[in-house]
């Protein structure tokens, strides 16, 4: 009798723990709760008086305050940001497509790389003019250079950066993480850089085109001959010296490339772009 | 109230809390896969924080954390209960012992009970009060101030180790090995610090621990040399050694009661 009554508790906690799960994953949406928002290791969050504490991609803390506006407590000065940004310098060349995109190119004012790098038709109109600066290579960064032309805001890849440009009284942001971004994560980048410039509803257009583009990818091959015969076989990656390195399977590039009608070879690593 | 004390600490709950605990750690595992990116954050934002942000947000991925601090209570009350319990039962029949040392070793199990409930109090503390800097990213000759406190930390000096041999090709000129020389300052006072990897050291309440470095490879791309630290103020460290201290004397404890017991078998107790 004992054990039947153990048996029937046991089952209804499973029940009720099997009920929770349940529960919890019907309601799940990342855009459940618009006061927080994590873009794959990037995340934001709303203060209150407009403010906002983000996440960079070192896990850096920082705060977004309206220009004019006394932050919160609780932040050092270098994680405090005044929004919009008006003067930006930034290392790569995909947060400054993200800044064009975003209609926020004209805050450009410096970049890493000399003018010959870039195709951007922007940055090289705006190097010719002397709008944008170029403050060295991405290993040898003239710091005097930034400091002069007094950038409110740094984007680098670069975290050994971070500590020098911090020293020079600028707030820094770093824009790459530790794992590979994935296609929605670099998607919805943009609407983590938005924040900066107050551009969230030309983040969330661009958002909604990258989606349609996507979609558009994926029926072509769904719809086409190449879906019935073998997967040609892909991979990506930049070779260098005495090594090549590949994208691994979480990132963008296979993500992409399934979709596109590939079959990425290194599918089953997970890791660092 | 004798009953629920009964029930808190009966034998049933143990397997039932048991058995739930395997089931929801398998879900667990499985819904792990994929999302650690929602979890990596709990080492830094503290459980409160975390909740109120990914908790919330990924509920599909997260329920399982949650009924596992719920299941972790109810084994921690009932491990408490039947513990004390069996410690009073022994108390009681205490003039049983002719051996004052064979009583004392009785103990413990019931010692080591009581440290696997104080190391579940230590990783509780841990989570709710640990203060945490996740990436103070400092370069060679820079002196910075650590956030919330009046130390400065300076990398006096940084020696990295590169793989050269014959065996592992592919690893050749990776970083294998670092050391970074600190020179902390706190009250006018220095003190110099080594850290490396799975190498922290403690200061002042503070533990140090290396995240990442650079350069990590002599060839490709010379970036400038620079650590970053994991800085933490964790109140429920010393509790959880504490705790991992008394399950080794409670080890200790058993496996000398054990040998004892073995080697004079049929004497008196």
């Amino acid at each position: 009798m004992k054990s039947v009554c153990c048996c029937k508790s046991l089952l209804i906690a499973c029940f009720v723990l099997l009920g929770a799960w349940l529960l919890g994953a019907c309601s799940q949406s990342p855009e459940n709760d618009p006061s927080f928002v994590n873009i794959g290791e990037f995340s934001i969050k709303k203060l209150p008086e407009n403010c906002t504490e983000i996440r960079d991609g070192a896990g850096r803390i920082l705060v977004l305050v309206p220009r004019g506006q006394k932050p919160p407590k609780g932040y050092g000065k270098n994680r405090i940001i005044e929004t919009p940004v008006r003067r930006v310098v930034a290392y790569s060349g995909f947060n400054i497509g993200i800044l064009k995109v975003l209609g926020a190119i004209d805050t450009l004012v410096g970049v890493t790389h000399k003018r010959d790098y870039w195709t951007i038709d922007e940055v090289v109109k705006g190097m010719d003019s002397g709008k944008i600066a170029c403050i060295g290579e991405t290993n040898a960064i003239d710091f005097e250079k930034l400091k002069s032309i007094e950038p409110d805001l740094v984007l680098t890849w670069d975290a050994c950066a971070i500590s020098m440009i911090n020293e020079l009284g600028i707030p820094g942001v770093i824009t790459t993480t530790g794992e590979a971004m994935d296609l929605n994560t670099r998607m919805r980048f943009a609407r983590f850089l938005a924040l900066f410039f107050n551009r969230e509803r030309e983040a969330d257009e661009y958002v909604a085109k990258v989606q349609n583009a996507i979609k558009s990818v994926k029926d072509s091959f769904l719809n086409s001959d190449f879906d019935k015969g073998p997967r040609p076989k892909v991979i990506w990656g930049d070779i260098y010296e005495k090594r090549v390195m590949v994208e691994p399977g979480n990132s963008w590039a296979a993500e992409m490339i399934e979709l596109a009608g590939g079959d990425y070879l290194f599918d089953d690593i997970s890791g660092a772009s | 109230m004798k009953k629920i004390w009964k029930a808190l600490g009966s034998i049933r709950l143990t397997i039932i809390v048991l058995l739930l605990l395997v089931c929801d750690l398998a879900g667990g595992y499985a819904s792990l896969r994929g999302s650690e990116k929602i979890f990596k954050p709990l080492n830094d934002l503290g459980l409160i924080e975390w909740i109120s942000t990914y908790g919330k947000t990924y509920p599909g991925h997260t329920v399982w954390f949650f009924a596992l601090f719920v299941l972790l209570f109810l084994l921690a009350v009932n491990t408490f209960v039947c513990t004390t319990d069996r410690v009073f039962v022994l108390i009681e029949n205490r003039k049983h012992f002719l051996n004052r040392l064979r009583f004392f070793l009785k103990f413990s199990v019931h010692i080591m009970h009581y440290a696997l409930i104080i190391i579940l109090i230590g990783y509780l503390v841990s989570y709710l009060y640990a203060v945490t800097c996740s990436n103070m990213i400092i370069a060679l000759n820079q002196d910075s101030m650590i956030p919330g406190t009046k130390i400065r930390v300076l990398l006096q000096s940084i020696d990295i180790d590169y793989y050269q041999g014959d065996r592992l090709d592919f690893l050749n000129d990776r970083a294998c090995k670092v050391k970074a020389d600190l020179l902390l300052t706190a009250d006018d006072k220095q003190t110099s610090k080594t850290i490396g990897l799975n190498d922290p050291f403690w200061f002042k309440d503070l533990s140090f621990h290396l995240n990442d470095f650079a350069p990590r490879s002599k060839s490709g791309m010379q970036r400038q040399p620079y650590i970053s630290l994991i800085i933490k103020k964790d109140p429920g460290m010393k509790l959880y050694f504490s705790g991992t201290v008394f399950f080794l004397a409670g080890l200790i404890m058993y496996l000398y009661q054990w040998f004892l017991l073995q080697s004079r078998k049929g004497e008196e107790i």
